[in-house]
């Protein structure tokens, strides 16, 4: 069961489980209004915790059975799904998708553990949490091309009630805002897949990229224009959920108006879709096309990188600037991906972990500062190091992890990423330049964040009792400091299962790229 | 004795209508015998089992091939036939559960509304087996009269009145382009039967004056049925101001009727040159903009259904468009036989999503507050949280989500348009998507994100069809948006 199935129970598991928090007995606690009052089920917590504990398990014991020698795809499952249309139940995982997957699960339950006080309609707010996991797990191990649209847009439909329902002030605008930009490119890349089908008759990515396949032969033989369009489309999808400029508008209402833990999902994971999408699909179904359309979007990443940075800088927002930032640091995820060499591609798959723990961690920490006095702006704070030292010291922690300090994770992913610039022959130095400024840029933000908000004397008299970390923060961020120092250093594990793909990867791109698609069988 | 076996075997064909017609004639023969008033559930019963007979009698499936002519090739039995029959029945089935539920809610209820019902529905059944222009008119009237009183079954309420007359002079003006279309067809090509007018255009037929004319009207007259842009202005105002149970109804099986009898008349016509069909595909593009475009601005939700319905047709036309390939190469024909395909999968998930809509608007009514309104659903999910989220998974459906029968429908339309060639029309299919996703997420917001104490109050009274209605319908769209396997080989045309 737990051999052949792995990958099977991991999609479905916090489906299953969803379904069970939504049966799960209740006695509900109603006020005159009709209103739930304010206190979560145990039974609900507990059922919620427990079930995205499992998938953690399962997503480690995929990790402790995965073979980092070998660069193909593992664990694989396939079964005819649609007869008549050729669409199969194809998953299976390679070094990236799995350390993506670890992300998702470690992130969910963490969320799910800040999430007990959630308060009104605690039900729905599980069973959301948990559909959005399956979606996102499925999405990283999907290797048929209809069967990944179906997990990407479900992600989707979960996403828009987090927001819509538990989110701030502009709930409603942010939640529509969100779903229509990603339903825009989507859509699109719906017709491109059904575009390539057509005319290879297959939607298997295994089939259309291994040399030789009939797919295969029939894919290099589409034209190039069509190609390209075709090529488009999927970029416009993954560009608009990465989101590049200047697709990134979504990113900060989406990111400000959602409930704290829709926020670590939405910036720890969603935005790692698009990575993932650009290396999963683009670089193997269109090498040629993402090689000529290099340029630009290397200059996209870079002035999102400057950009995103310079936007943060300036925000009274705590959590827009944290918003910002991840524009910021997806513009170097970017640089790495469109590097096309294997440093940059490790780089940038590590850089996306990063982002996850250390963003994450600050929107957690965002989070705690907006439950203790229900405002974000940084002028309503000041000083309160010395009234919570160790949320302080916390919060300067995943600052410095922001702001790729050495010895933190953001340190790594963001060197490999610049020194593959560097090398590049695609990219090259001018790039990996412009990204070092970005680094210097996120310390400004980051530092002066922290010193607005924590340091000096207290402002605010209604901030001189504020309480400290409680028992449940500290279960949620002392993991997340855990994963900083260890990325940070200690990086061979993570960066073990990456490194053969990324060079398998590097190396097609570059075969590819050079004679112009005549090395492809 | 040839004969007489012939005309059993012919009577065997279409004793799905029989049924139909048996309990139509049942219903309104127990209306005179037993107590009017409300709370007879009778009526409502033995329509049911009507239906249900007739779904009985259908599921035998027919051969693939060219399938089996009846009465003299004026009927056509063949897997396009048996599939839309399906979703026409089943759409028919959930109409009369929501129907009950509603007109005793609204103090509507008459053991007439359903014989209308089931004559109306034997009237598109019979427009899905017609191989004769003639016969095919005889379905689209009787189905159409029974909608025209339908519409105007609350006599009380002046907006019922005035859909009933807008839909009945509308429909008799469309009534009249058919009839027009008709003869001149007849003129063009000496046969209203569908075998002859396909070798008559075969041989340039529809190249003369005459010839051109009859499609023409012809297509006017569908356009005017399916509500097509410029065609399309009665739809609205009949969905908003029909009974919701009308609505509902005429909203599926109409769309069922008229888009089945539209495949037939289309691949009968697409032989030689097929020049009507740069005029549909404008038709459709236009149909799919405009409907959505307006939807938008709506704050009624029957008449946003209404525009949605516009906007579904113009998809629905793409298949169209598709089916008129047929002799375009070996990717037409192959784009042909998906679109049919397409066509019934998608008219399925179209009758479950908005039969469910409306189902659930039904289920929330009560008299003296019939729910129409994106204001009336504020914060339904605190009221009633199943109805809130069936609700849900209809305007997913409708918006072509995955894991919806929506997603699949329209997947299966792409498949088609690219499969023809015509990648144009699958990118405005996905770029018009992206408008509707708008307005049927503005729908989800309102149940699910306003705040402030909600509008309606939690009714205790009996509704249990609309309920099942809806559980039916919300349950099939899922199973079908993530298995569509279980039905998509009894519903794919083959020949």
């Amino acid at each position: 069961m737990l051999d052949g199935h792995l990958l099977s129970l991991l999609v479905f598991t916090p489906l299953a489980g969803s379904l069970l928090v939504m049966l799960a007995p209740s006695r509900r606690a109603r006020d005159v209004q009709g209103q739930e009052t304010a206190t979560t089920e145990p039974l609900t917590l507990g059922v919620a915790v427990g079930v995205a504990a499992v998938e953690l398990v399962l997503a480690i014991l995929l990790w402790a059975r995965f073979d980092c020698s070998v660069h193909g795809f593992q664990m694989r499952e396939t079964a005819e799904w649609i007869p008549g249309f050729r669409v199969w139940y194809d998953v299976g995982v390679d070094g990236i998708s799995l350390l993506l997957i670890l992300l998702t699960a470690f992130l969910t339950v963490l969320c799910i553990a800040y999430s007990a006080r959630i308060g009104r309609r605690a039900r729905e707010y599980m069973v959301f949490l948990l559909m959005l996991e399956t979606a996102l797990v499925g999405v990283f191990c999907a290797l048929d091309l209809v069967l990944f649209y179906v997990f990407w847009e479900l992600v989707l439909i979960p996403m828009y009630f987090l927001i819509g329902i538990w989110g701030h002030e502009r709930r409603i605008y942010a939640a529509v805002k969100f779903f229509l930009f990603t339903f825009v490119g989507s859509v699109l890349m719906l017709v491109g897949i059904v575009f390539l089908f057509v005319h290879t008759g297959s939607f298997s990515l295994v089939g259309l990229t291994s040399p030789g396949t009939e797919a295969a032969t029939r894919l290099a033989g589409i034209p190039v224009q069509q190609l390209t369009l075709v090529y488009a489309a999927f970029a416009l999808a993954f560009m608009i959920k990465v989101p590049m400029v200047p697709f990134h508008t979504w990113l900060p209402d989406a990111h400000v108006e959602a409930p704290t833990a829709g926020s670590v999902i939405l910036a720890g994971v969603l935005l790692k879709m698009g990575v993932y999408g650009f290396l999963r699909f683009c670089l193997p179904l269109f090498p040629e096309q993402m090689a000529r359309s290099a340029p630009l979007f290397l200059v996209l990443a870079v002035i999102g990188v400057v950009y995103g940075a310079i936007v943060a800088a300036v925000q009274p927002d705590m959590k827009k600037l944290v918003a910002y930032s991840s524009v910021s640091h997806m513009g170097i995820v970017m640089l790495g991906v469109f590097s096309m060499n294997s440093l940059g591609i490790t780089g940038a798959v590590l850089q996306s972990i990063n982002h996850g723990v250390s963003t994450g961690m600050l929107f957690f920490l965002v989070g705690m500062l907006y439950d203790r006095r229900h405002t974000r702006q940084i002028a309503a704070f000041g000083g309160i190091r010395r009234v919570t030292p160790l949320l302080g010291a916390l919060f300067l922690i995943a600052a410095f992890s922001s702001a790729a300090l050495p010895l933190t994770n953001g340190f790594v992913g963001e060197y490999l990423v610049l020194q593959g610039a560097y090398l590049s022959t695609v990219s090259g130095p001018a790039y990996a330049a412009v990204g070092a400024l970005g680094m210097v840029l996120s310390a400004v933000y980051m530092l002066w964040l922290f010193q607005r908000v924590f340091s000096g004397p207290v402002v605010h008299a209604e901030n001189e009792r504020l309480r400290d970390a409680s028992a449940r923060e500290w279960i949620v961020l002392v993991p997340l400091v855990i994963m900083i120092f260890w990325l940070g250093c200690y990086v061979a594990p993570w960066v073990r299962p990456v490194q053969p793909v990324a060079e398998a990867m590097a190396a097609s791109a570059q075969e590819t790229a050079r004679p112009a698609r005549v090395g492809r069988p | 004795m040839a004969g007489s076996a012939q005309a059993i075997r012919d009577l065997g064909g279409i004793l799905p209508i029989l049924a139909l017609w048996g309990a139509a004639v049942v219903v309104l023969a127990t209306a005179a015998l037993v107590r009017r008033g409300a709370g007879v559930r009778v009526p409502g019963v033995l329509s049911l089992l009507g239906i249900l007979l007739a779904i009985s009698f259908l599921v035998r499936r027919p051969e693939a091939g060219f399938g089996t002519p009846m009465f003299v090739n004026s009927l056509l039995s063949d897997t396009l036939s048996s599939s839309s029959a399906l979703v026409l029945l089943l759409s028919g089935l959930l109409s009369v559960l929501v129907a009950q539920t509603y007109l005793r809610r609204l103090l509507l209820e008459m053991p007439e509304y359903y014989a209308l019902l089931l004559l109306s529905l034997s009237g598109a059944y019979l427009m899905l087996l017609a191989n004769d222009l003639l016969v095919l008119f005889i379905g689209l009237e009787l189905m159409s009269f029974g909608f025209y009183v339908l519409a105007g079954f609350a006599k009380q309420d002046a907006r019922s009145d005035e859909a009933a007359v807008k839909y009945f002079l509308t429909g008799a003006f469309a009534s009249a382009f058919m009839v027009f279309g008709i003869m001149l067809m007849y003129g063009a090509s000496g046969s209203t039967e569908f075998t002859h007018i396909q070798s008559a255009v075969a041989r340039g037929a529809l190249r003369t004056p005459m010839g051109i004319g009859a499609v023409a009207m012809l297509t006017v007259g569908f356009a005017f049925k399916v509500s097509a842009v410029p065609f399309h202005q009665w739809a609205p105002d009949v969905y908003e101001g029909a009974p919701t149970s009308a609505t509902a109804f005429l909203a599926a099986t109409a769309k069922v009727g008229a888009f089945a009898a539209m495949l037939r008349v289309f691949d009968a016509l697409a032989g030689g040159s097929a020049g009507w069909l740069p005029a549909l595909r404008v038709s459709a593009i236009v149909t799919m903009i405009g409907g959505n475009l307006v939807a938008i601005a709506q704050t009624n939700v029957k008449r946003m259904l209404g525009y949605s319905a516009i906007a579904h047709a113009g998809y629905l036309l793409v298949c169209v468009v598709c089916v008129g390939m047929r002799y375009m190469g070996t990717q037409g024909a192959q784009a042909n036989m998906l679109a049919m395909t397409a066509t019934v999968f998608y008219l399925l998930a179209y009758a479950l999503a908005t039969l469910g809509a409306f189902g659930v608007l039904a289920y929330v009514s009560t008299s003296g507050r019939d729910v129409q309104t994106l204001d009336q659903i504020r914060g339904l999910v605190r009221v009633d949280a199943p109805a809130a989220y069936a609700m849900v998974i209809f305007m997913l459906s409708l918006a072509g989500i995955p894991a919806t029968a929506g997603f699949i429908g329209k997947w299966q339309i792409f498949y088609s348009a690219v499969t023809g060639g015509d990648i144009t029309l699958a990118v405005v299919v996905a770029l018009t998507s992206v408008l509707g996703a708008f307005f049927y997420l503005r729908v989800v917001w309102y149940m699910l994100f306003e705040e402030g104490p909600p509008t309606l109050t939690a009714a205790a009274a009996d509704r249990t069809e609309a309920g099942v209605a809806v559980f039916v319908a919300a349950f099939l769209t899922v199973l079908l948006g993530i298995v569509p396997g279980v039905l998509l080989g009894y519903l794919s045309v083959v020949r």
